[in-house]
Order: C-alpha cells, then sequence, then structure tokens
C-alpha cells in the first residue's frame, strides 16, 4: 500500500509553521495559493489551489464577508463566529490533519488556518473548467432525454437526483486512489437494493487498493470476480435515464469523478439487448427490436464461421444453385476461404480502430478510402470473393447493432471462424460449448449473469422475451433481486 | 455444496440419454420404442427408494467406501461408453480429419475431451444452467428434425418384425441407460423434492425415448437392415426443404450433446472421487476424462454389450438404498 508523505498528520496550531509545512508538503508547486492577511485580530491564512476554485465566488462569498470580522479572542472563537454566523458557503467541512487538508484543496475548496487553531475551515466554492452536459456519443437514442453523464461526479449525481427526487435515493461519496484521491459514488435506492447486494459492494470498494482512479476500467475488476470471464458482470452507461432506471429495479451504481460513465451492478447479459427506447415505442415494436437484436448478435458472431465451416467441409449442405454461386466466386479467389475471412475481418478491425483512434475529419476519409478503395479494388482484383465479403460485412453490421458487446463480438468471431475453417459445424459446436459454459459460470454477488433465461425465472421473462405493456410491467414491482440465486 | 434444481437436473440427465440415442446401433422397430419408454417409467420405480434416501438426509458421503467405487466405475464405464459410441458414431456423421487414421481419432478425442475439462471444471451450476440451453435448444432441433422426419414417414413401416420382444427391448433400454450412475451422483445436487424430480425427469425420458424412436422407426422402418445407426439415418433422410439440407442442424445437436454427457460423467466422477480418494486434491476432472477417452479407445459401444450395460445401470440406481437396507437390517440386529 502506497502512504502519503502528509498522511495522519495533524495541523499545528503555530500559523507560520503551518503554512512551511503546506508549502513543503505541496514541493512548492505554483497552483498552491497562500493568501495571509488577518480578521478578527486573528492572523490566518486562506490557501486554494488556482484553477480548482472560481475566484468570482471566492471573492463573494468568502473574501468579503470574512475580512470584516470584529475582533474575538481568539482563534477556537473567531472558528465558532465564522461556522455559526456566516454563511459563506453550503459545504463546509473541517480538516484536522494535512491528508484531509489536501484532500479539500485538491478538490477546488478554499482553506482557512488561523494563529492558534489546530484544525482547518474548509469553503466549498469549486469552479473548475469542466465540460458541460452533452449527448451521449455511445448509447443512441431517439425518445429518450439527451443528456450524457460529465466528468464531474456532482453533476453526475445532480442528474440522478434530478430525475428521482425520492428520499429512498442514496448516494454515498468516499475517496479511492492513493495518490488521485478520487471522488467515488455509490448509488442505489435504499428502498430496492438487495441489502447483502450492497454489503458486498461495499466491501468490494473498501478492497480497492489502487495508485490512481482514471476510468471505470479501475474499478470494475474489483467489483467482479477474478475468475476468467467473456462477459463483464458488471455494466456501463453513460446516461442518468437508464442508470434511473437501474438503480429503480434495485441495481446499485459507482459514479467515478472525471470519468463519463457509471458502473452498474448487477449486469445481466439480456441488458445488452435493451434500450431506452424499447419503452418508448409500442410494446410490439420494442419486442420486434429485441429480437432483431438477439438475431443481429448471433449472426455477428457465428456467420462467417458458418459460411466458412459449410464451404470448406459440408458443402452438402448447399442447395445446388448456391453451390455453383459460390464455387464459382470462390474459384478466381487465391486464398483459402478461411484466410481469406481472417484477412477480410482484420481488416475491418485496422479501420475501425483507425477510425476511432484518428482525428474526427481524417476519421471519415478513413472510412472513404478503406470502404470505397481498398474493398471495392480487393474484389475487382479476385483477392477476396464476394460473397464471403457480404457474409462479412452483415456480421459487422450485426455487432454494430449491439455494441455494448462489441469487445466480446470480436473476439468470439474470430475465434469460431478459426474453429469453423478448422473443424468445420463440428468445431464451431464445441467452442460454443465452452461459451455457452463460461456465460453461465459468470455470477457475481449471486446474480446469474444468464437470468431469467437459465435459471429459468418466469417473472424475468416479461422483460426479456417480450417487452409486457407499462402498465402489466409497473404491476409486477419486479425488482432484480428476483435474479438472487 | 452447489444445489441446482429439478429442471437442471432432467436437462443434464436428458441430454445423456438422447446422444445415447443418437447412437443407437442395430435394427430397432416400434416395440424398441415401447420397451425404451416403459423401461423409463421402470426405472423411475426402481429410483424411487433412491430419491427417498436422500429426501431423509442419506449423502453419498454417509454410504461406504465400496459403493462410491462401485458408483465410479459406473460413471467411468458409461463415460468411457460415450467415446466409444463418437467414435463408431462418425462412421455415418462427418466429423473433420475424424478418419484421417489414428491421429485424427486422436486429435478430435483430444479435443472432446478438453472441452469436457473445461466445461465441468466451470462447476456443477454452471454446467446445470449452460445445460438447460443447450437442451432447450437441442430441443428445438430435435423438434424440428422430429417433424421433418414424420412429413417423410411411412406408417406401413410400422410393423413388429421376427424376434423382437418387449424384455430383449426393455434390457436394451436399460443398457442405454448408462447415465444412471451420474443420475445416483447428481440427484443428490438437488435442492428440490428428489422423488419430484426422478418423476420430471423419468416421465422426460420416457417421451423423449418413445417419440424419438418411434420417428426413426416411420422414417427408416423399410431400410433397416441396412443401416447401423438408425436415428441417426433417420435426421439425415428427413430434410424439410426440397432443395436444401438441414443435416447440419443435427451434427451441432449432436456435437452439443456429446459435450455435455462427458462433462456430467466426468462432474459426477470428481464428485465421487473426491470423496472416495481425499488425497487426489487436483486434476480429478481431467483424470476422469482421460480414464473415460482411454476407456472409449478400446471399448465398444453399449449397444453390443447390452447386459453389461444394463446390469451397471440397474447396480448404479439399486446400490445407495440396498446399502441403506443392509445397514438398517445390520443394526436391528445389533439391537436385538
Amino acid at each position: 500500500m502506497i502512504r502519503n508523505e502528509c498522511e495522519n498528520q495533524p495541523i499545528e496550531s503555530v500559523l507560520r509553521e503551518n503554512i512551511a509545512r503546506i508549502k513543503q508538503l505541496s514541493g512548492g508547486s505554483s497552483d498552491v495559493l497562500v493568501n495571509e492577511f488577518t480578521t478578527g485580530g486573528i492572523a490566518c491564512a486562506l490557501i486554494c489551489c488556482e484553477g480548482m476554485m472560481s475566484s468570482q465566488t471566492a471573492a463573494e462569498l468568502v473574501l468579503g464577508p470574512i475580512t470584516g470580522i470584529a475582533p474575538q479572542g481568539s482563534a477556537a472563537a473567531l472558528f465558532h463566529y465564522i461556522q455559526t454566523e456566516l454563511l459563506l458557503s453550503t459545504d463546509r467541512p473541517e480538516a484536522h490533519d494535512y491528508d484531509t487538508l489536501f484532500r479539500l484543496l485538491n478538490s477546488g475548496f478554499a482553506v482557512l488556518i488561523a494563529e492558534g487553531a489546530d484544525r482547518a475551515l474548509a469553503f466549498g466554492v469549486q469552479g473548475y473548467a469542466s465540460r458541460g452536459i452533452q449527448e451521449p456519443s455511445g448509447e443512441g437514442n431517439i425518445m429518450g432525454s439527451h443528456e450524457g453523464f460529465t466528468e464531474t461526479v456532482r453533476t453526475n449525481m445532480s442528474l440522478i437526483r434530478r430525475r428521482l427526487k425520492s428520499p429512498e435515493l442514496v448516494m454515498e461519496l468516499s475517496v479511492k486512489g492513493e495518490r488521485s484521491r478520487t471522488d467515488i459514488c455509490l448509488c442505489y435506492m435504499r428502498d430496492r437494493v438487495p441489502k447483502r447486494l450492497l454489503d458486498r459492494i461495499r466491501r468490494s470498494l473498501a478492497d480497492i487498493r489502487l495508485e490512481s482512479v482514471l476510468s471505470t476500467g479501475y474499478i470494475r475488476p474489483f467489483l467482479e470476480k477474478r475468475s476468467f470471464e467473456l462477459f463483464s458482470s458488471s455494466g456501463i452507461t453513460e446516461r442518468p435515464d437508464v442508470l434511473c432506471s437501474k438503480l429503480i429495479e434495485g441495481r446499485a451504481a459507482v459514479l467515478i469523478d472525471g470519468v463519463p460513465y457509471a458502473i452498474t451492478v448487477p449486469r445481466l447479459l439480456c441488458e445488452s439487448f435493451h434500450t431506452l427506447d424499447d419503452y418508448a415505442y409500442k410494446p410490439y415494436y420494442a419486442v420486434f427490436g429485441r429480437w432483431l437484436r438477439y438475431g443481429a448478435f448471433i449472426i455477428a458472431v457465428l456467420l462467417p464461421a458458418v459460411y466458412t465451416a459449410i464451404v470448406m467441409h459440408h458443402p452438402e449442405l448447399l442447395n445446388s444453385t448456391l453451390l455453383m454461386l459460390l464455387a464459382d466466386a470462390e474459384k478466381s479467389a487465391p486464398l483459402p476461404i478461411m484466410a481469406e475471412a481472417l484477412i477480410v475481418l482484420m481488416m475491418y478491425e485496422m479501420i475501425r480502430e483507425a477510425g476511432i483512434r484518428l482525428p474526427k475529419p481524417v476519421g471519415g476519409a478513413v472510412s472513404i478510402i478503406s470502404g470505397l478503395i481498398v474493398g471495392d479494388a480487393a474484389v475487382k482484383s479476385g483477392l477476396v470473393s464476394t460473397p464471403l465479403l457480404t457474409m462479412t460485412a452483415l456480421a459487422v453490421l450485426g455487432g454494430l447493432v449491439v455494441p455494448d458487446l462489441a469487445p466480446q463480438v470480436t473476439v468470439l468471431r474470430l475465434a469460431f471462424l478459426v474453429s469453423g475453417g478448422i473443424m468445420g459445424v463440428f468445431g464451431i459446436s464445441l467452442l460454443a460449448c465452452a461459451v455457452l459454459t463460461n456465460i453461465c459460470a459468470t455470477e457475481d454477488y449471486g446474480f446469474p449473469f444468464t437470468a431469467p433465461l437459465s435459471p429459468f425465472t418466469a417473472a424475468g421473462t416479461g422483460d426479456t422475451a417480450v417487452r409486457l405493456g407499462m402498465r402489466r410491467m409497473l404491476r409486477r414491482g419486479f425488482t432484480v433481486e428476483a435474479y438472487h440465486e | 455444496m452447489n444445489r441446482i434444481s429439478k429442471l437442471q437436473l432432467a436437462a443434464l440427465l436428458l441430454i445423456g440419454d438422447a446422444f445415447a440415442l443418437f447412437c443407437l446401433h442395430g435394427r430397432i422397430c416400434v416395440m424398441t420404442a415401447v420397451g425404451f419408454s416403459a423401461g423409463s417409467l421402470m426405472q423411475l420405480f426402481l429410483a424411487l427408494p433412491l430419491a427417498r434416501a436422500y429426501d431423509r438426509g442419506r449423502t453419498l458421503a454417509d454410504c461406504g467406501t465400496i459403493v462410491r467405487l462401485v458408483l465410479l466405475a459406473c460413471v467411468l464405464m458409461w463415460g468411457g461408453a460415450l467415446f466409444a459410441m463418437l467414435r463408431e458414431a462418425s462412421e455415418v456423421i462427418y466429423i473433420p480429419y475424424e478418419r484421417t487414421g489414428i491421429f485424427g481419432r486422436l486429435a478430435v478425442a483430444g479435443l472432446v475431451a478438453s472441452v469436457c475439462v473445461y466445461v465441468s471444471s466451470s462447476g456443477i451450476k454452471a454446467l446445470a444452467r449452460s445445460a438447460v440451453i443447450a437442451a432447450g435448444l437441442g430441443a428445438v432441433c430435435v423438434v424440428i428434425v422430429t417433424v421433418s422426419a414424420a412429413l417423410q414417414s411411412d406408417m406401413g413401416n410400422v410393423i413388429r418384425p421376427a424376434g423382437s420382444s418387449l424384455w430383449r427391448e426393455l434390457i436394451r433400454g436399460f443398457g442405454a441407460s448408462g447415465g444412471l450412475g451420474s443420475f445416483a451422483v447428481l440427484l443428490g445436487f438437488t435442492a428440490d423434492d428428489r422423488t419430484d424430480t426422478a418423476v420430471l425427469y423419468f416421465t422426460c425420458k420416457a417421451v423423449l425415448s418413445g417419440v424419438v424412436l418411434f420417428t426413426a422407426v416411420l422414417v427408416t422402418g423399410g431400410i433397416m437392415e441396412v443401416l447401423g445407426f438408425p436415428v441417426i439415418s433417420a435426421a439425415q433422410l428427413s430434410q424439410p426443404f426440397p432443395v436444401q439440407r438441414t443435416d447440419s442442424l443435427f451434427l451441432v445437436v449432436f456435437s452439443v450433446f456429446a459435450v455435455y454427457t462427458a462433462a456430467v460423467q466426468a462432474s459426477a466422477a470428481e464428485y465421487l472421487a473426491a470423496r472416495t480418494f481425499p488425497k487426489l486434491k487436483r486434476f480429478r476432472c481431467t483424470l476422469a476424462l482421460v480414464i473415460m477417452a482411454a476407456a472409449g479407445a478400446v471399448m465398444s459401444a453399449p449397444s453390443r454389450n447390452t447386459e453389461l450395460y444394463a446390469a451397471a445401470s440397474l447396480t448404479a440406481l439399486l446400490i445407495v438404498p440396498a446399502e441403506g437396507l443392509l445397514k438398517g437390517g445390520v443394526r436391528k440386529r445389533e439391537r436385538a
């Protein structure tokens, strides 16, 4: 475990020593500003971190009122006066050690220390620059809200609170990361979340020993099982409305300061096929959309593998017309079908990666070059057969329908392709057994990932296999505890 | 102890029974369907003492070492038989590289065994959950194949050939029920009432056997004399679409069921080995599968040694309650 230099060091009552200690602990960092002044007859210093607080708010709410205080007998009397007579800010924690002092300072608080006081008063005047609330980039939605999470945890908390004004909504703030001191917020509905789940999440969070928390990927492994799982048993969302629906179903969520995503626990496989729009449309259309996504997922993972397996090992399964068509197309291709399929899929993955990493204007150009020039040229030159390209394109398209499962789809598609190419349908079946078992073994906090399919829960099918009407859904009073095993 | 539901247990075991039906070798007739179904119901009555013993709190840990060893032998023997069935069935089902000599056969057996190691080492809960999904998909495929087979069927095939008897088919049914060893082990894992579980499993087994065998007879009755594997042949002959073959559907079901059947035997063997040989702490599952694969290489399929497998099935079903009765009798005598 990494220890901070200032951990457990109490604040001194001598102002000079305190200022010297703060400067020493901050290494003389240029953004730590110490403003010394006298108020109420006591020598004080207001310390703040430049860029983390709003100068205007600090001047109006803190500096103005605080400098005009009538003489007080001691530092304790001065602090008592400030706390009881002046409402300088709504968030006014105290610090008794340097560790807390620096955490507050680096979170945008203005910290007041005084001669003779062995504690510090902090005033919440945060005002750092941050991205405003924007439309989520990854979770497209037509009929729902267009607000997404931002990088500021408190803004994200307000986005949730605005949607769930119930007093049952609880948000527990804590700090993680020995160096980053990142604010983490555990959210849940007190009356919905299973108590055992909450206790175990708290224990998991308490076990986190990290230097820094810079993305959800730092926290998620601690919320999931250690064994190898293909699919994550914790979910991610960048939409406050989606998160609220999960909280209402009894799930818990973790918000991380600096990350515009929330982690939800537990997560089930069926959730990846749900969208908020399902609840905006008529049930029959929602059911159609869901089954379309289930089918797209199967196509995305299996289509290239099945095509390759049938053409390479089981051509008798094709009808004569299709067989002739494929034989004609593959005749001119110089590579074996499996190699061809692998090349096309890898090409797509490279194009996708380039599109993501490159600046947006260049990313568009990459798509045009790859789609029009490389793809067209590959087919025209006979390097890749048209039927194979069609199958691969369909599979890729299927994967885009379920973006939540993109990493799994990518890897499984390649694995199935290799097994199908080498061992035919038999190989695909063997790999399917292993994958199915892995998915069914995924279980965290007693919630099987494959619920409500296996173990079968009839109550759960109302919002998985079909989508019931809103009145019937509400009558169910469903919470995720129904899936607990 | 990990608990599974009765539905999950039924799925786990029915997969094995379906696989044994697919690999059934030799001539079948309507009497076979009747014999297998009646045999399943007879097995239910024979399984009731075992279920009641478990319901009263008896576990395999309470049984003597000999009982566990006998059950372990039954489970391993049936596991070996499964590999033998897979090997023999590959004569009529195309598995790439299976026919490329000894290396090909070893590679296929090794591949199946390694997938089984992974599947069974994931734990009984994961195995049971995935078995329900596999059984569900399998049921859909079997229904498609059966419906298309029924469309191709000929009622003229429903004849009783000379030499067939209900007794013989009953024995044959018991011989194809090697999964009763794992039933005796896994029944103790169920959280539900064991008698209800036994009723559900054996009823489903009777229906499955009856439907599959009767449909196979209807489709292949006329050419039964020249067929090695009537159920597989029935699936191959019954194509629902005139211009499109659907054998791949059957191949998928066949492979998936093969893996799950072997994995169930490996899990049962692992459980028994853990209680019989406590010093053997690691690789129990792998060892069980290696023994099964090796046994499969030298053994013949159950269809060729019906009586032996039937005796093993009966022993697996009766040994636990029989030991209980014996112990109870001894205790009574001691008290007297």
